[in-house]
């Protein structure tokens, strides 16, 4: 809502400058959002004194003029008659824009240089008619800028509204905070116009078919006018509130509407047919052409003021273009009602439509201000197009609103406030803001509250108007007594946060992408940890997306992580490590709420450490990303987990593997495949992980510490040639399966195929460590379990030892 | 006897004092001290010698066997100070470091964690809720009823007419509440999400929401609460404005502005001159939220607040457009 500062001082002396003002506004809840300085270009406006006239050589009607503009003596060229030496007037000098557009240049007029011109009221935009210079006060400053000298400046106040204060859509409604607020009473307006000729009633006959509706509707007749272009005050007050102006008549309507909160429409009166107003429901399949050119097709939904055959109007929200005020327009129909908020609001919705008008009626206007709106665009009606207002208000209030009476228990406040209001103070705050206090007995206040405030129903309602006029800030600070509530600790948060610090040190940094993402790239994708949800069935899709390619609730992070490792390639940063903690989203059976699991994921490339003079560091590889899978197992105290080789390929890849947690699948990892890597333009060799959180929480070791081993560990290395058909791990379980008690380690330190290695065979380098935690083991000891692990290999494997 | 002691001594002497070498000095070792050494030769000759000369000749050679060992490990020590100084390379030492990939925690998360742990430290447990929620717990229990104009300040995404994405961390509040009896002290920090996108809007962000109910807790709590809050999260110059405000859910309602911490209030862009910022929006919780949880509002008091945590780390770092958070550049990301 957008006010002058000038234009609130014509309602109520305001005693605060426009910056205090918003200020307490502000504070108050009306919030200021700027303010902004408006006012005539007329920076090269000065007043000047005429020192001599002289008549125009080659011109009768025009005089040449000596004039002092306290910066020198211009000669200025005149066509006017009304002043005489000594006079003080509005000099325009070189580079002053008027603001019909003319621009003042140093020029010849038949003859005679002209340095400037002297203005009258109608050239300065300060009245319509002026019939000769305007002759200022004899004390007016020479020199001085006319626009600071005549208050020409103004400021306009850019309030930002909450929902809830539909009252202050208005001039009065902000008038009345400040008289709240400041405690200066508004001044009256005085409504006074003549009525003549016929009783409205014979002219017009109103019927309301749906009073829950349209409670009350109201109409005054006006003819014999003519619709013309306002004139500049008026069009000049609509522009301040920020509004087009578009003629006399709807220019009074729309200002009325700004000054009152009261919207207003003017039909064209001789189109109404049938000489018949009924507000109605809409019947299914009526049209109407509305105010802004687009046909709308109407349901019963609908309410509608119609003539005698057609909708005239979408009721409250917008105004019909078969009845539209126009040039030819004689006689108008002017119409205040009261609809109802609820129905307004659906209509404004459904179509599309939010005027000015409707944004007020579903706020809720003021039922009992209906009137004094008409006859105030009534009379100024009559004073800018002239005609004559019939006799008579129409006045069809089938549903009286009864004001709400509010009790309000004093002690209350202090119990909500945590201070104590003087229960005078509390009286005096209620009454500002126009309610009716009764106090029944010592703690209590009957509180008869205005109707233009809908949004004060409750006693607590009561209780911050209280509180917002005494001031938040006179509210002093104290910190909550009581028990805090016990620790609720969210497993998953604790864990969520390990798992940052564990990837922080491995060199990952922590992305955070949109959860809706591209529903054609999921395509792409399969996870056996989140199972076949991920296809498209078990998407969750968003009805209205901000954009085609976020259109679908996430199942997985693996695209936003890859599409952040496109951004960063292409803007040269290499070694991406990335990783993301956030949820997908899963459309569940049971239940109307999709799923949501919180889900981590990875990705990397590049080299094992940062390049440096030491060497060329080796590229990242499959083994890489397991020893990040291990580290993360190892930080979140997981014993029980295993990476397996997937049959499915999971980005697309063979070097795909699932991350068991006992026997469930918590989890894929592998290397991004070629399709992957073309959607998202990629080139370089991607290693990604992904798994289930909530998977992990239950999975912590729950176990006391080991001892620390008290006597010496043996080593011994084995090397063994074995077919490339064997999967390390089976070596590696077939050594475990032996269940050799002294057995602590077992560590691949060499793996090698080529030269002397036959073909198809793969030589592997094991060490072996035992250890006793009873006594210090004998080398006799240690050689003969040794022994057995071999022979166990070469059977089971037919693998033989390599010297 | 005593000649050969003496020569002894003397000789050694001389040849520890000279070597220069680790190796060559053990061979002294052994040569004069070892367990076959000229010592020990000399040792074992005492027993075969007569009675009266035996407490002297062994005095004696106590004291030089004493005498050398002392010496040589002197000669050790020496040796072994040359040796490490000598046995350390010579290196350029402003020579780049051999680096370590070293990762960042998401701006967002550091500020989410800071947060966290301020309202934890005054006795706040953590709370969640689900992101895609019903009307019901979005906007219904939270007093925004069906067609109110107060929807408006929410542009929501909608999954179904009855299912969208949270506009909010407010629903947490409600789903707490539902679950459990006061005294409740909560903080729910999470992702919400509202149709709209600009250099200050992106359509996905942070909240951090706050809920506290008592039999008695009052807006002067409120206003504690958030001081110390504030106090801790900028610092404890940081001045507060709480002014009126409006939201369903909350009445009285406020908007909490801080003095501006570019500016400490003087005015400048960031503020557009107020001197203020906008950080935090909170009031008493409104008497239908109560009935909506089955609380009796004459009997319990409480308040909520709820911030967007962009802002609060738009504001710490001087960041001027919201999208850097989830563009994830790694040259954004690593300044963290």
């Amino acid at each position: 809502m957008k006010i002058s500062y000038k234009l609130i001082q014509q309602y109520i002396d305001c005693p605060l400058s426009p910056e205090e003002l918003s200020e307490k506004l502000t504070m108050a809840g009306l919030e200021v959002e700027s303010l902004e300085k408006r006012g005539p270009d007329l920076s090269c406006c000065v007043i000047g004194q005429i020192l001599d006239i002289n008549s125009h050589p080659q011109a009768d009607r025009l005089t040449v003029c000596r004039v002092n503009t306290g910066a020198g003596i211009s000669t200025i060229v005149c066509g006017a008659q009304n002043m005489k030496p000594g006079d003080k007037v509005p000099v325009a000098l070189p580079g002053c824009r008027l603001p019909e557009g003319m621009v003042i240049k140093r020029s010849k007029l038949r003859g005679v240089v002209s340095e400037g011109m002297m203005c009258s009221e109608k050239e300065l935009g300060l009245s319509e008619e002026s019939s000769g210079l305007m002759i200022l006060p004899a004390d007016a400053p020479v020199g001085r800028d006319i626009v600071s000298y005549l208050g020409l400046n103004d400021v306009i106040l850019d309030i930002d509204l909450t929902p809830n204060r539909g009252d202050c859509l208005s001039a009065r409604g902000i008038v009345r905070e400040i008289a709240a607020l400041t405690g200066v009473r508004p001044k009256k307006m005085v409504v006074d116009f003549p009525e003549q000729g016929e009783s409205i009633e014979n002219l017009v006959s109103i019927e309301i078919r749906d009073p829950d509706l349209c409670p009350r509707y109201t109409a005054r007749v006006i003819s014999n006018l003519t619709v013309a272009p306002s004139p500049r005050w008026l069009r000049d007050q609509v522009e301040s509130f920020g509004l087009r102006s578009i003629n006399n008549v709807v220019d009074v309507t729309n200002l009325v509407m700004m000054e009152l909160g009261q919207p207003l429409h003017a039909f064209d009166y001789d189109l109404i047919q049938g000489k018949r107003i009924i507000v109605r429901r809409a019947q299914d399949g009526e049209r109407i052409i509305t105010l802004d050119n687009i046909e709308r097709q109407l349901t019963s939904r609908n309410l509608v003021i119609a003539d005698a055959n057609r909708p005239i109007a979408l009721a409250g929200v917008m105004g019909g273009a078969n009845t539209e005020v126009s040039d030819q327009t004689k006689t108008i129909l002017l119409e205040s009602a009261f609809f109802d908020p609820v129905q307004i609001r659906r209509t404004a919705n459904e179509f599309g439509l939010h005027s000015e008008a409707s944004h007020r009626f579903e706020r809720g206007v003021d039922p009992e201000g209906v009137i004094l709106a008409l006859n105030r665009a009534t009379q100024l009606i009559l004073s800018v197009a002239g005609g004559c207002a019939a006799k008579g208000v129409i006045d069809r209030y089938p549903r009286v609103f009864i004001p709400r009476v509010v009790r309000l228990r004093l002690p209350m406040i202090q119990k909500v406030l945590g201070i104590e209001v003087p229960p005078d103070r509390v009286i005096r705050i209620l009454e500002d803001l126009e309610c009716l206090v009764a106090q029944s007995d010592e703690d209590t206040l009957e509180v008869q509250v205005p109707l233009f405030r809908w949004d004060i129903e409750r006693e607590i309602d009561l209780i911050e108007e209280i509180a917002r006029i005494y001031g938040y800030d006179n509210i002093p600070t104290s910190l909550p007594g009581g028990a805090p509530s016990p620790e609720r600790k969210i497993p998953f948060k604790d864990i969520e946060a390990r798992i940052r610090n564990i990837l922080i040190g491995l060199g990952f940094c922590e992305a955070i992408n949109f959860s809706f993402i591209c529903g054609q790239i999921l395509n792409l994708l399969s996870s056996p940890a989140t199972g076949s949800s991920c296809l498209g069935e078990g998407r969750v899709r968003l009805q209205n997306p901000l954009a085609e390619d976020h259109d679908v609730m996430r199942t997985s992070l693996i695209p936003g992580l890859l599409e952040n490792l496109a951004y960063n390639q292409n803007r040269q940063i290499d070694n991406i490590r990335l990783f993301e903690i956030g949820r997908c989203f899963f459309s569940s059976s049971n239940g109307s709420l999709p799923e949501e699991k919180a889900m981590l994921a990875l990705v990397m490339e590049g080299t094992r450490e940062p390049r440096s003079w030491k060497g060329k560091p080796a590229p990242l590889t499959f083994f890489d990303l397991k020893g990040v899978v291990e580290a993360l197992m190892v930080g979140l105290k997981i014993d029980n987990y295993a990476m397996t080789p997937a049959e499915s390929r999971w980005l697309g890849s063979s070097q795909s593997a699932n991350l068991m947690v006992g026997d469930k699948v918590v989890g894929s990892l592998g290397k991004v495949g070629q399709s992957i890597m073309e959607y998202f333009d990629l080139d370089k060799e991607i290693f990604a992980l992904e798994l289930l959180i909530d998977s992990l929480v239950s999975s912590e070791a729950r176990r006391g510490i080991r001892p620390i081993p008290r006597f010496p560990s043996v080593s011994r290395d084995l090397a063994l040639v074995i077919s490339e058909e064997v999967p390390y791990r089976e070596i590696e379980e077939s050594i475990r399966e032996m269940r050799i008690e002294i057995l602590e380690d077992i560590q691949l330190f060499d793996l090698y195929r080529g030269a002397q290695i036959p073909a198809g065979k793969k030589s592997l380098g094991l060490s072996l460590t035992y250890r006793s935690s009873t006594r210090t083991l004998t080398d006799q000891e240690v050689n003969k379990v040794h022994e057995r692990v071999i022979n166990q290999l070469s059977q089971k494997f037919s693998a033989s030892l390599r010297e | 006897m005593i000649e050969q002691l003496k020569k002894i001594q003397t000789e050694a002497t001389h040849e520890i004092s000279a070597v220069e070498d680790l190796g060559s000095l053990e061979d002294l070792r052994v040569k004069y001290l070892g367990r076959s050494g000229l010592l020990s030769q000399l040792i074992k000759q005492i027993g075969s010698l007569p009675a009266d000369e035996k407490p002297l000749i062994g005095k004696l050679t106590n004291e030089t066997k004493g005498l050398l060992e002392a010496l040589w490990q002197e000669k050790l020590a020496q040796l072994k100070q040359k040796a490490a100084e000598q046995g350390d390379e010579k290196i350029d030492l402003t020579l780049p470091a051999y680096s370590f990939f070293v990762g960042h925690k998401h701006p967002i998360t550091q500020i989410m964690e800071e947060a966290c742990s301020i309202f934890t430290r005054l006795g706040f447990s953590i709370a969640e809720g689900p992101e895609v929620e019903s009307d019901y717990y979005n906007f219904q229990a939270l007093n925004f009823p069906k067609e109110h104009p107060a929807r408006d300040m929410h542009d929501s995404f909608y999954i179904s007419d009855d299912v969208l994405l949270r506009t909010h961390t407010s629903p947490v509040q409600v789903r707490i509440m539902e679950k459990s009896r006061p005294p409740i002290r909560i903080i729910a920090p999470g992702k919400v999400y509202r149709r709209d996108a600009d250099i200050t809007h992106s359509p996905m962000f942070h909240q951090i929401e706050g809920l506290l109910v008592d039999t008695s807790s009052s807006f002067s709590d409120l206003k504690g609460i958030l001081t110390v809050f504030v106090h801790q999260m900028f610092d404890p110059q940081t001045k507060l404005r709480f002014r009126t405000s409006f939201f369903p859910f909350t009445e009285p309602s406020a908007e909490v502005d801080i003095s501006c911490v570019m500016c400490r209030g003087k005015g400048c862009r960031v503020c557009s001159n107020s001197g203020w910022l906008e950080i935090l929006g909170a009031g008493m919780v409104d008497p239908e939220v109560f009935k909506a949880v089955g609380y009796d509002p004459e009997k319990y008091m409480g308040f909520a607040f709820g911030m967007g945590v962009e802002r609060i780390t738009m504001l710490k770092y001087g960041i001027n457009d919201i999208r850097l958070f989830y563009e994830n550049d790694l040259r954004f990301l690593r300044q963290f």
